[in-house]
């Protein structure tokens, strides 16, 4: 990708696909309190329609 | 908002989108390996989402209801994920479930317009129907909506009381599951051939290699991404249609389209059944990743293109949430040619992206189908690629995209100019261009605000007998909620698709007809007869701007408009545009 130098993106989005639920619901990490706070502000933002794409006739 | 403890030292990666994935979405149709890894990122994000959800309502605290207890049901989740780890994600990645976490969600974090109590009831339901699929052993109260209990990927338990019942409870034992309410005096199994359970409705089809194996979700309270609906469960005969249509746009897909079935296989898990009447084609959702929404469809070809188009979003949707496309403010409006309200830049993405897979699967169709439908299929590929081609075109000039948005917008232009969408018949073409022309113009009369001090001096330059000095410009975007086709434009399209309808459309005489008749010097002095008495009507500007082929009409017919209310003395509208032309050739 032009003007792209890390071969890979990096997201923002943390990874807690592969951590059980029953770790995740006591689990304590600065990434992941950060995740939640930045999905927090997120969530109060968007609006339940503006997340919906929707072709008309 | 959320409670803090001790870090407990695990170490948490970030999800990566390698950059070929990256370059495999921004081609188009994608391997079964990008979908399972933006599969992966959405699931990571549900994972977050429920976590988000307990900690603030375990910090809110007690007040909540029945459904407070939410470890309760995080524990029979993480018992289900441990004993059937699949089945569990398969749960938690159903549309519905994501939608219903999205609202839950913003209720907890203070949308007051959603009762957090209610939507925590979600939570229960949601564990209910993991137990039941990963065949943990427990009873979980549950919420009824709409007199019904909806378990996701599962089915539907219809009550059969008629006064309101608030919560029942599910029980799944070794012998299976059931349903109580009121403190027992209603129990109901799904093997009792009572009518009060039905299944989650399958269709599994295979063709050309590629097999699709989908859920009708024809009864969750979220399925259709916006307010709860209840259950309209299809009549066997609508089912039987829909997996007859769904089999022939299959063997189409595979056959002519093998990499956009490829990645449908992959990805598309629900279809959600929507009324005929309701208006909608197809949608999606960025809180649904998999599901798509559609009315019923006439043919196999719209199903199939239908198909197409909404995996685009979902894709797209689920890339938004590894990499940053835009830096774009959500209200900074712009022109999106295949709507008719302004729209952030994040829907002239969807909108590129998608369409230009329409555009592909278009392209490919026009060579395969019989002669009478050539004619429909080159206007939907000739209208998309010209509405795209113009959205690329706001893109580049935007400033807003970072570099891999550059780089989406880039390879969509690539992909469009291989369809060569300059080789359409002549009579479609013209079509093609009197109609996106026609909502540009018309867009701009209902959306954007002339510059005052540009309507000043040119008025100031027409009292004065001066020669105009115009250059439409951009102007302010400010929504005003107006939508709706131009009657002009429905007659340019049905003239070419269908001769027989658009001679009884034209039963009643007026300036649209004169104009999709071709008659434009007739139409040109009706529109600006009515432009005389009724000035403000922008549909009447633009169709005599389309009528001459005046470019400061057809640019910008606000400043248009808003020069000759103000010049006073009632300036003839030909006249007017002709000086502006002047101007701006």
């Amino acid at each position: 990708v032009a003007g792209c130098s890390p071969a890979d993106f990096s997201t923002e989005l943390i990874d807690l696909s592969d951590i059980p639920l029953l770790e995740l619901r006591t689990m304590r990490t600065a990434e992941l309190d950060d995740a939640i706070d930045r999905l927090v502000v997120v969530t109060s933002r968007r609006t339940m329609a503006e997340a919906v794409q929707e072709q008309r006739p | 908002v959320t409670e803090r403890l001790a870090d407990t030292g695990r170490a948490v990666s970030k999800c990566e989108l390698p950059l070929t994935a990256f370059e495999q979405i921004s081609q188009g149709a994608v391997d079964e390996s990008v979908i399972t890894l933006l599969g992966k990122g959405q699931y990571s994000l549900r994972k977050l989402m429920l976590r988000a959800l307990v900690d603030t309502v375990s910090t809110r605290g007690a007040g909540q209801g029945l459904f407070a207890n939410v470890d309760l049901a995080w524990s029979i989740l993480a018992e289900a994920e441990r004993l059937a780890p699949t089945a569990l994600r398969d749960v938690v990645m159903s549309p519905a479930v994501g939608v219903w976490l999205a609202r839950a969600l913003r209720a907890a974090v203070g949308d007051e317009s959603l009762p957090l109590w209610a939507e925590l009831g979600g939570l229960h339901t949601v564990a209910a129907a993991a137990a039941v699929r990963c065949g943990v052993i427990t009873t979980v109260p549950v919420p009824v909506v709409h007199g019904t209990v909806a378990l996701p990927t599962v089915g539907l338990f219809e009550l059969p009381v008629e006064f309101p019942v608030g919560d029942a409870r599910v029980h799944n034992s070794s012998d299976g599951m059931w349903l109580t309410a009121l403190r027992g005096s209603v129990e109901l199994r799904p093997d009792v051939p009572d009518n009060h359970f039905r299944s989650m409705r399958r269709h599994r089809t295979t063709a050309g290699g590629h097999t699709l194996d989908v859920a009708f979700d024809d009864f969750s309270p979220h399925r259709t991404f916006s307010s709860l609906k209840p259950p309209d469960p299809m009549a066997e005969a609508d089912h039987e249609q829909w997996c007859k249509l769904l089999d022939e746009a299959w063997r189409s897909l595979t056959r002519w389209h093998p990499d956009y079935a490829e990645e449908i296989a992959a990805c598309l898990t629900t279809i959600i059944p929507l009324p005929r009447e309701c208006g909608v084609f197809a949608s999606s959702s960025s809180a649904a990743f998999g599901g798509v929404a559609m009315s019923p469809k006439e043919t196999s070809g719209e199903l199939a293109e239908a198909l197409v188009h909404e995996l685009q979003h979902s894709k797209l949707n689920a890339a938004m949430d590894l990499v940053v496309l835009h830096r774009s403010r959500d209200d900074r409006w712009f022109y999106a040619p295949w709507r008719d309200d302004p729209r952030p830049l994040s829907g002239l993405l969807h909108g590129i992206y998608a369409f230009t897979s329409v555009i592909e699967f278009w392209h490919g169709q026009r060579d395969v189908l019989a002669p009478h439908q050539v004619v429909r299929a080159d206007m939907t590929f000739g209208h998309r690629a010209r509405q795209v081609s113009r959205a690329l075109d706001i893109l580049r000039r935007c400033g807003d995209l970072t570099d891999p948005g550059r780089e989406l917008v880039a390879a969509t232009s690539v992909r469009v100019a291989a369809c060569d969408p300059a080789n359409l018949p002549t009579a479609v073409a013209r079509a093609i261009e009197t109609m996106t022309a026609d909502h540009y113009a018309v867009w701009r009369t209902r959306h954007v605000r002339p510059r005052p001090a540009q309507v000043d001096e040119l008025v100031e330059r027409w009292s004065a007998g001066e020669a105009a000095d115009f250059a439409p410009e951009d102007g302010e975007v400010l929504p005003s909620g107006e939508i709706g086709e131009s009657r002009r434009s429905l007659l340019v399209r049905t003239r070419l698709l269908d001769p027989y309808l658009f001679e009884r459309l034209c039963g009643h005489r007026g300036p649209d007809v004169m104009f999709a008749r071709g008659d434009r010097d007739d139409a040109a002095r009706d529109y600006a007869k009515r432009i005389r008495t009724g000035p403000r009507s922008g549909d009447d500007w633009v169709g005599l701007g389309l009528s001459l082929g005046s470019r400061s009409i057809l640019n910008a017919p606000e400043t248009v408009r808003a020069v000759y209310l103000r010049a006073g003395g009632a300036p003839d509208p030909i006249e007017l545009a002709a000086w502006l032309d002047g101007a701006a050739s």
